[in-house]
């Protein structure tokens, strides 16, 4: 009987678990894929609150249409 | 003359023929039967493809008119048409790279595989030696891989990929082994229950390795286990998979291993540029020596044997059309390899190779991976402050390495490195042996029997001489 082990393995691809392999590892890729999309959104969405928050204060004490162009100078 | 390819035959669509045109220089055929002819001309037309063509990324390739002389000599071999690639001067296996060139091919790799699946098309495998490098930037040169993609198909280079690409990456980087030695043993690569037994206890919790040596060892080996009733391969290649999850882990694969670093320890070779033994005049001295023979000569490929950090291969450089420099510091040469990338010269191969013991014949009748020496004869060698190694470190009798770069037919640039020298000295400081053979008679006897001497400079106060050779 142990003699025919290493013939019975000899005849399997060992690419044969690569389908499970590439669909778990592929699955957890593309989770990470949209978590990665999702922190950079939600950094984004921080960093560009900030400005946005300010300038729209400016803008209340400053002509329309002037404002933005003006903050910025103004930095 | 034609000549196949001894790499090139696994491939039952195509065979590769080296053809000499009428000056001489090498051009690369490849003959092609009907259905890869059918899909290289229709992967020629593609825009994709010709960006990637453009850019350098893949070997330029052509379909050749049946009217080509060269082409009807690789028809008659009973192929349906020819294809002619970009020619590389100087073939170099993966087992010859340092840690970033393995690093680079890989990147390009799934740069090319990305893009394709992106246009229909895929890489049908993943193995460096489909990646070669005409001087410090990769090329990939195997364009029959690229093959048409159905939508979904998972793809199969996975593990050929990780067996020949990644693990040896990680080795290097995770735990300091040199893949060298492993990949020139197994040429198919570090399959993963093998390469698991590296990552054993908490190593298994590096950057990685979890995903990609432990996780698919097991399940090759519970496959293995329900040896007859798991799913045949065949049927696995019709099995689909979502582009989105193929296109992550291609990404992820890209992030790990631009992720991955090797630095160099700070051998004493890796600052030979800082630390040899010469006074800067004699330095200069020995420069200009280097600089005026190689610019007279004008080399299309020279060799520079026990390069180091690369001195004298970017003076060579200037005057070559391609230098390999070979040196067996890893840390030498990876120093060597990230400056010229990064800076240039760009026609310089910097290859890790013990000069004691050549990369040998490998593969099917030692003649698929040619011997270092059996690639390509170069035009010009330089063998500066080598010799004395070769005779004290590696026991090399004077008589067998002269005699060696006899067989080279080459033009040479040598240095011998005197008993008196403060270098021989702290060779000998270990042995036993005194090696009372290694004198500059003998020396100077010997490249007579095989070489006329052109030109000679003494320095060090006559502790090192150098000689301008050419084959007797």
């Amino acid at each position: 009987m142990s003699e025919t082990v290493p013939v019975i393995l000899a005849y399997i691809d060992p690419g044969s678990a690569s389908f499970v392999i590439l669909s778990v590892l592929g699955f957890m890729a593309a989770v990470g894929y949209v978590v990665r999309g999702w922190l950079s959104q939600l950094k984004q969405s921080i960093f560009r609150r900030r400005p946005v928050a300010s300038a729209s204060k400016k803008r209340k004490a400053r002509p329309a249409g002037r404002a933005g162009r003006a903050g910025r100078a103004g930095r | 003359m034609l000549n196949a390819d001894g790499g090139s035959f696994k491939d039952p669509a195509g065979r590769v023929y080296r053809v000499a045109d009428a000056t001489g220089e090498g051009r690369i055929l490849r003959g092609l039967n009907g259905d890869a002819a059918a899909t290289l001309e229709k992967l020629l037309a593609e825009p994709f493809f010709r960006s990637l063509a453009a850019a350098g990324d893949v070997a330029a390739t052509t379909l050749l008119d049946d009217q080509d002389s060269a082409a009807r000599s690789v028809l008659a071999e009973g192929w349906a048409a020819v294809a002619e690639h970009q020619a590389v001067d100087f073939l170099t296996w993966p087992y010859e790279w340092p840690f970033s060139m393995l690093q680079d091919a890989a990147l390009l790799q799934l740069r090319l595989l990305e893009t394709s699946v992106r246009h229909g098309w895929i890489l049908k495998d993943a193995t460096p030696f489909n990646i070669q490098w005409p001087g410090a930037r990769p090329v990939f040169i195997d364009v029959p891989s690229f093959v048409p993609w159905a939508e979904g198909e998972y793809w199969q280079g996975y593990r050929q990929f990780c067996a020949t690409f990644l693990t040896p990456l990680l080795l290097a980087a995770h735990l300091g082994i040199p893949f060298q030695p492993l990949l020139r043993s197994r040429l198919e690569g570090i399959p993963p229950e093998e390469a698991v037994k590296y990552f054993y206890g908490l190593r298994r919790f590096k950057r990685g390795v979890l995903s990609h040596v432990w996780f698919p060892a097991k399940a090759e080996r519970r496959a293995q286990r329900r040896a007859g009733r798991g799913r045949p391969a065949q049927e696995n290649a019709r099995r689909r998979q979502p582009t989105t999850m193929l296109l992550a882990l291609l990404d992820s694969l890209k992030r790990l291993i631009t992720g991955l670093s090797y630095g160099p320890a700070g051998s004493d070779w890796a600052r030979y540029a800082e630390t040899h033994s010469y006074p800067p005049e004699d330095f200069a001295r020995k420069q200009d020596f280097v600089e005026r023979h190689t610019a007279a000569r004008r080399p299309g490929l020279t060799w520079d044997l026990g390069a180091n950090t690369g001195a004298f291969s970017r003076i060579a450089a200037q005057h070559s059309r391609l230098v390999v420099a070979v040196d067996g510091d890893q840390d030498a040469v990876e120093r060597l390899y990230r400056e010229a990338r990064d800076g240039g010269p760009e026609n310089i191969i910097p290859l890790v190779i013990d000069l004691s013991n050549l990369s040998p014949g490998q593969g099917w009748a030692g003649g698929e991976r040619a011997a270092f020496d059996r690639r390509a004869k170069p035009d010009l060698a330089l063998c500066l402050a080598l010799v004395h190694h070769l005779r004290v470190s590696a026991n090399i009798p004077l008589p067998l390495f002269i005699g060696w770069l006899r067989s080279l037919d080459a033009a040479v640039i040598i240095e011998f490195v005197g008993r008196d020298d403060e270098m021989f000295q702290a060779l000998l400081e270990n042995k036993r042996e005194n090696y009372a053979d290694y004198t500059a008679e003998n020396f100077a006897s010997e490249l007579g029997r095989h070489f006329a001497v052109r030109d000679q400079l003494t320095l060090k106060g006559g502790a090192r001489e150098l000689f301008m050779l050419e084959p007797a």
